[in-house]
């Protein structure tokens, strides 16, 4: 009984250490998704944590600077408030104006999110799903 | 007319499973062998149906039958032929097709295989087989139909994704197939004896050449798509802990631990309801994993919702799941098991480690991949868990599987003396310390990479000692040994092979863990090139030359020439792709990589600048190769496993029930 209770008593201190080690880890490593205009408000909120943020590529923002390896350009999802990107690393493929991108960084100053990751969201497969399509047509509505 | 036979093939597959489930269960019931083998020919029957709907789905694509919509939305006229056949499997629905016929042919072999032997159990495995095999036929004939028609005729083809024009996809989505679909049978053997209510280990040995079968696939399968990756994708790496990665992982983690916990129940008879579990959980997630691939759930969990494929798969996976759980538990007081050991130091207790090691990181791996789907479904909260996560969480846990390898071999089973332990692990221990001490002075490492060497060094030390004692002959006294020398040899050379099997595998995880170290000394770089400019990466320098344009069967190809220094001698001349695909809107990229066995240098063309400079992203990631050479040696481990023949309980005519 005694020896059982030992037991049960180990097993449970293992486990909740590794709940809590498990919930720690993840929490640290959990990246939460915003959009534009909630970043650009309260800019100060967001210079500590990564953060991602999703929008269009706004037309004509586009500043590639080959020589400094450096991307400037500016997303919005709603058409009214842009977020400036600074990126420094090669240009991916598929980076295009009015293209869907995700950028995952922080703000550096009230104004600029320095990106240290673009993703681009392509499909596998070319269908594009009505669902999808509907956004980006709105999307392009609304950004000029 | 082809196509028509094609889905009228699929159609009478359908009714061949019906009957066949049906015609086994009563068979079962009323003890009438005719059903049974009737049953047993249907499968065969179906197996050359779905052969035939494979040909036509394959003859659609080879002429461009543009009125099949998986091949107007799968190919173009364009396409090299070679890719016209792979596109057979480029999409979901002619991948399902693709399962379909392995599974066929599978239970063709085991129908085949196994006429004499397992006519007990093999009736009830076939039950389940044939219901796996309807549910596929149901996807196959309605929701995802390969062979649907599309109106009006498109004139042209949309093309195969660029990204799947690369030789590593012949090769990669059929091995991950045939090792998902190869762990339906154990899975359906270990069901088919729960419901015989026959639970000695007969179904672990016959399935056992399955296991490893699947294991071997699915290991291979993995490992083409990360050379896949590496190459077409254009980051520098091979594995970014995507959740389609993650799918083919989860059932390899949980198969591996199914593939140790087996022999455990083999030798020491316990365990019986845990391998039950490991093995019923890896065929869920066989299932999981095709279903997170194929179903469209990653782009977005709304897209999920208007597809019928992807909860036409959940339903399926929780009837599998409530279904053989519901089995197991009234089985339950027939696999209790009977060997108990109070000794710590022995070889079951390291299995047993190793199966939890393996279950954790099977749970970090769904958790991972499967809470951000959850956290968007149900609270609508988008989020994505990052890289570090699963890398914290599964470092240790792979540092405790090395270390568990190279320990297993020195540990007996039941009980180890602990004088026997010391007196072999002394060696290897005293080396890997000594050469983790010198490692450590020499680089001034971290605490990961010196650990991380130390458990390499050690096991890998075990691993070669052990495989290399099993080549010698028995020590004897000289004189006896020298009358017998060449046949000794010999026999040497020819017992054991399971053991050499395990240890050259294992051997191969080391050589593969030895790869994944070179993470740790990764270097990455961009910059930009003007016409003869030359800038340094590393030991290496790089000099612009010029821009050459090729055309190449459906691409138009920009290539970046750089020459490349070492020490001012030039070495190689890399040249870097862009290539532009009619039916893609954007250009892919092809990487060039200057291999050798400490480093690859590896560059990829990111852009063509307007003023005719080129942007190069660059890395040197040492040690990568090794991982490719590990596929190789587990290759040559698993032919060892394979000749091994367990000893099969040959069943006389046994009646059923």
């Amino acid at each position: 009984m005694n020896k059982k209770l030992k037991m049960i008593i180990g097993g449970l201190i293992i486990l909740i250490t590794i709940i809590t080690l498990f919930a720690t880890i993840s929490s640290q490593n959990i990246t939460y998704y915003y959009r534009p205009g909630e970043v650009i408000q309260s800019p100060e909120n967001f210079n500590t944590r990564k953060i991602r943020v999703m929008g269009l590529v706004q037309s004509g923002s586009v500043d590639w600077k080959p020589e400094k390896t450096e991307l400037n350009f500016r997303i919005s999802d709603d058409g009214r408030s842009y977020l400036n990107i600074v990126y420094v690393g090669a240009k991916p493929d598929m980076f295009r104006e009015k293209q869907g991108i995700i950028v995952e960084g922080t703000m550096a100053s009230d104004t600029d999110f320095v990106a240290t990751t673009l993703l681009i969201k392509h499909n596998e497969e070319y269908k594009v799903n009505n669902h999808k399509k509907d956004k980006e047509d709105y999307y392009e509505t609304v950004i000029e | 007319m082809f196509i028509n036979i094609g889905y009228f093939a699929l159609l009478t597959s359908l009714g061949l499973m019906f009957y066949a489930s049906l015609a086994l269960t009563l068979g079962i019931k009323y003890d009438k062998n005719e059903l049974i083998l009737s049953a047993k020919l249907s499968f065969i029957a179906k197996f050359i149906l779905i052969a035939v709907a494979f040909a036509s789905l394959t003859y659609a694509f080879i002429v461009d039958d543009f009125s099949i919509q998986f091949v107007s939305l799968h190919s173009s006229s364009d396409l090299p032929l070679f890719y016209k056949i792979t596109a057979v499997w480029g999409g979901m629905e002619g991948s399902l097709l693709l399962w379909e016929l392995i599974l066929s042919f599978f239970i063709v072999c085991i129908i085949i295989n196994y006429h004499k032997i397992n006519r007990d159990i093999l009736p009830y495995s076939l039950i389940i087989l044939s219901l796996i095999s309807l549910f596929l036929l149901f996807l196959l004939v309605g929701w995802s139909n390969p062979l649907e028609r599309v109106f009006p005729v498109p004139p042209e083809g949309r093309g195969l994704n660029p990204l799947l024009q690369n030789p590593g996809m012949i090769y990669h989505p059929p091995s991950l197939y045939l090792g998902y679909v190869g762990f339906s049978i154990p899975f359906a053997f270990a069901i088919g004896s729960l419901l015989r209510g026959k639970l000695d280990n007969q179904w672990i040995l016959s399935t056992r050449r399955w296991t490893l079968f699947s294991w071997f696939f699915l290991t291979v399968g993995m490992m083409l798509g990360g050379e896949w990756a590496y190459l077409e994708l254009g980051w520098g790496g091979y594995w970014a802990w995507d959740p389609v990665e993650n799918a083919s992982l989860m059932p390899w983690l949980t198969g591996t631990a199914f593939l140790h916990s087996v022999i455990v129940q083999e030798k020491r008879n316990t365990l019986k309801i845990w391998n039950m579990l490991l093995i019923i959980t890896t065929f869920s997630l066989t299932i999981l994993g095709t279903f997170i691939t194929r179903s469209g759930v990653l782009n977005s969990v709304h897209s999920f919702a208007k597809s019928n494929i992807g909860p036409a798969f959940l339903v399926f996976i929780v009837i599998t799941l409530i279904f053989t759980l519901i089995v197991l538990k009234t089985r339950l007081p027939l696999l209790q098991s009977q060997a108990k050991s109070s000794d710590l130091m022995n070889k079951e207790n390291a299995f047993l480690i190793n199966n939890i090691v393996f279950t954790g990181m099977c749970f970090t791996v769904l958790y991972g991949t499967v809470f951000p789907l959850l956290a968007e479904g149900l609270a609508d909260k988008k989020i994505s868990i990052q890289a570090p996560f699963f890398n914290t969480i599964m470092l240790p846990m792979g540092l405790i599987t090395v270390f568990l390898m190279g320990i297993s071999h020195l540990l007996g089973w039941r009980k180890t003396s602990k004088n026997m332990l010391f007196h072999n692990s002394k060696i290897p221990l005293g080396v890997a310390i000594g050469l983790t001490v010198l490692v450590g002075i020499l680089l001034s490492v971290t605490w990961e990479v010196v650990l991380l060497s130390w458990v390499i060094v050690f096991s890998g030390w075990v691993i070669l000692s052990e495989l290399l004692k099993s080549y010698l002959p028995l020590k004897r006294k000289p004189a006896e040994l020298k009358l017998s020398i060449p046949k000794e040899i010999i026999s040497a050379f020819l017992k054991n092979n399971r053991k050499k099997g395990g240890l050259i595998i294992h051997l191969a995880i080391i050589i593969f863990a030895i790869g994944v170290s070179g993470n740790f000394y990764s270097q990455e770089t961009s910059f930009t090139l003007n016409l003869d400019e030359r800038k340094q990466f590393g030991d290496y320098a790089i000099q612009f030359e010029e821009v050459k344009v090729s055309r190449e069967h459906n691409t138009e190809r920009y290539g970046a020439v750089l020459k490349i220094f070492k020490q001012n001698q030039q070495i190689t001349t890399l040249v870097p792709v862009k290539a532009y695909y009619p039916t893609s809107p954007q250009p892919m990229t092809e990487v060039a990589i200057h291999r050798t066995i400490p480093e690859d240098l590896y560059i990829s063309l990111s852009s063509i600048n307007n003023n005719g400079s080129v942007t190069l992203s660059l890395f040197i990631n040492p040690l990568i190769n090794f991982i490719w050479i590990s596929v190789v040696v587990i290759f040559i481990g698993v032919i060892f496993s394979f000749i091994y023949t367990p000893i099969q309980i040959k069943n006389k005519k046994e009646k059923f029930i």
